[in-house]
């Protein structure tokens, strides 16, 4: 055995204490005495670290994988096609014959980058972008079988909701049609449609500003009947914190109602543009707007600084009203007023939404 | 056959391998209909799923488990989690979830999350360079705890101190690409 290798026998037998007295304080004062011993030494015991806490993951995904393959042989689950079915199949095979599965085994250098490109998506870290290249044309070949045996699978299976449809909300800011939302759900977009009570209408965007997430969207179609008026203000003056507010959106098909109050006057990352609400939302709850108790307009809701679960996040309303003066669009400017209605001041809530549900919209855009 | 939960966190903790078996088979159908649901596929689900219970039971195993709802709550609401941030990096998300029931927030439980699953990736990696014998050797006894006796059959060496050697190289090499990876 080299140097190197004596050191992770030495360092083995110390982490697991079956070292005589002697080997031990001979051991240690090596480690004492030898800087560049006890770097080796170090290095080792780091690794090791790493690798018990693999060999634990890799023991429990053993567990797990023995009860998913019951699972799959009680419930008739049907396994992915491709390789996917065919290690599990594999594993299967072996079952009575391992107690532990020993994964590890079963899967190639190849399996890894696969696993890592589908965990990372675009930011596989800067080691594996080689390697993923590499593999890049056997991926391409399998993906190409792979929509082979999905599109025979889908003859018998139903297939779930079609993506590439982006959802979200939005609100009416003048009683021609046009519309607040947030950027980052019409961005790119070929195909805008804005849903209220069941009816869609055909828009597009007029206006954006990235710096806001704020895109501003005309309806163009002739079956939209324009309300008499704007029944809420856009409050310049942004909201305080503790200040109670309440949103609608649709975080899924319905309108859903939500309401807590600023938490703080920074969104994420201390950015100022943002308050941090403590509204419970989803990400179709983006573009929404953020009324006050007397329902004028403090902000917006923006997902695209929402992490997942974390919290919410509203653009204030200051940043929007500048963004909505900046717009270059006659009809618009023309259309567009601040005002200082009461119309909902001093209305309870319920009668509140009522008025406002209708000025509320779902937008969907197919990319 | 059922467990409450604090039956299914007691026999995680003593390692009862049966109470695992019936726990895992107790949540996967909702897990699986929320990831299908939610633009995922079968092995999507079933990774999420598993990383999810992975990160219960190293809390369960660490002491540090504080729960604030159901285990199955719980474990919905890190499958969640760990699944809209993969949607979110691979700019598929499509900004609307089918919610399969209440959430809890995780963020903390899951702070640590990337940082160790890149770790694991980097060893699985490294373990995939190995190559024969050496794969089979690590795995068998650190993995399946095959003892020496039965390695020095399986392998062929001629006593259990040339398999210990053997071993303490293939250690020493899966470091060396183990480091290759991380220090990159």
């Amino acid at each position: 055995m080299n140097i190197d290798e004596t050191i992770v026998e030495k360092a083995e037998r110390y982490i697991k204490g079956v070292m005589t007295a002697d080997e031990q304080s001979e051991f240690e004062a090596k480690v004492k005495s030898d800087a560049a011993y006890a770097n080796a030494v170090n290095e080792y015991l780091q690794f090791y670290t790493s690798f018990e806490h693999f060999v634990s993951r890799e023991k429990l995904k053993g567990e797990m994988d023995v009860a998913h393959a019951d699972l799959i042989e009680e419930k008739n689950l049907i396994a992915a096609p491709g390789q996917t079915g065919k290690v599990i199949k594999l594993f299967r095979k072996n079952i009575r014959l391992i107690s532990v599965a020993a994964s590890v085994a079963i899967i190639s250098v190849l399996g890894t980058a696969l696993v890592l490109t589908k965990y990372y998506g675009t930011q596989i870290p800067s080691g594996y972008r080689a390697l993923v290249n590499d593999v890049a044309q056997i991926k391409k070949t399998q993906r190409v079988i792979n929509n082979q045996i999905k599109s025979i699978a889908s003859a018998t299976q139903k297939k779930p909701a079609v993506a590439g449809i982006y959802s979200g909300t939005s609100f009416l800011v003048t009683a021609k049609g046009y519309l607040i939302t947030s950027l980052h759900i019409v961005n790119n977009a070929n195909n805008i449609e804005v849903v209220n009570d069941g009816y869609a209408y055909n828009a597009h965007v007029i206006a954006t500003n990235a710096a806001c997430d704020f895109a501003l969207l005309k309806i163009e179609d002739s079956s939209f009947e324009s309300p008499k008026s704007i029944p809420y203000n856009f409050y310049s003056q942004n909201a305080e914190m503790g200040q109670k507010v309440f949103t609608l959106g649709y975080p899924r098909t319905d309108l859903v109602y939500g309401e807590g109050s600023v938490s703080s006057l920074t969104g994420y990352q201390d950015d100022t543009i943002a308050y941090q609400v403590s509204v419970p939302l989803n990400p179709g709850n983006s573009g929404g707007p953020l009324f006050d108790e007397r329902g004028n307009i403090v902000g917006v809701i923006s997902g695209k600084q929402m992490q997942t679960d974390a919290a919410s996040f509203a653009i204030k309303s200051s940043y929007i009203v500048d963004a909505l003066k900046t717009v270059d669009d006659k009809d618009f400017e023309k259309d567009f007023t601040l005002s200082n209605k009461k119309t909902l001041s001093k209305q309870p809530r319920v009668q509140q939404l009522k008025t406002l549900k209708s000025y509320i919209f779902e937008v969907r855009v197919i990319n | 056959m059922t467990y409450s939960d604090n039956e299914i966190i007691e026999g995680i903790r003593q390692h009862d391998k049966a109470v695992l078996q019936v726990f895992y088979k107790m949540h996967f159908g909702s897990i699986h209909h929320f990831i299908i649901q939610n633009g995922g596929d079968e092995q999507e689900a079933k990774d999420v799923y598993q990383d999810a219970v992975i990160v219960l039971y190293e809390k369960i195993k660490g002491n540090n488990l504080q729960l604030s709802s159901s285990l199955k709550t719980f474990l919905y609401s890190i499958c969640r989690n760990l699944w809209l941030k993969q949607l979110e990096r691979k700019e598929k998300f499509t900004g609307k979830i089918e919610e399969q029931e209440e959430f809890i927030h995780v963020e903390e439980e899951v702070r640590d999350w990337d940082a160790e699953k890149i770790q694991y990736l980097y060893m699985k990696d490294a373990m995939a360079k190995l190559g024969e014998p050496c794969k089979s050797l690590i795995t068998d006894f650190y993995i399946n705890d095959l003892n020496m006796q039965t390695m020095t059959e399986k392998f062929g060496y001629t006593n259990a101190d040339n398999t210990k050697n053997q071993k303490y190289k293939c250690m020493n090499r899966l470091k060396r690409y183990f480091f290759e990876l991380y220090k990159k």
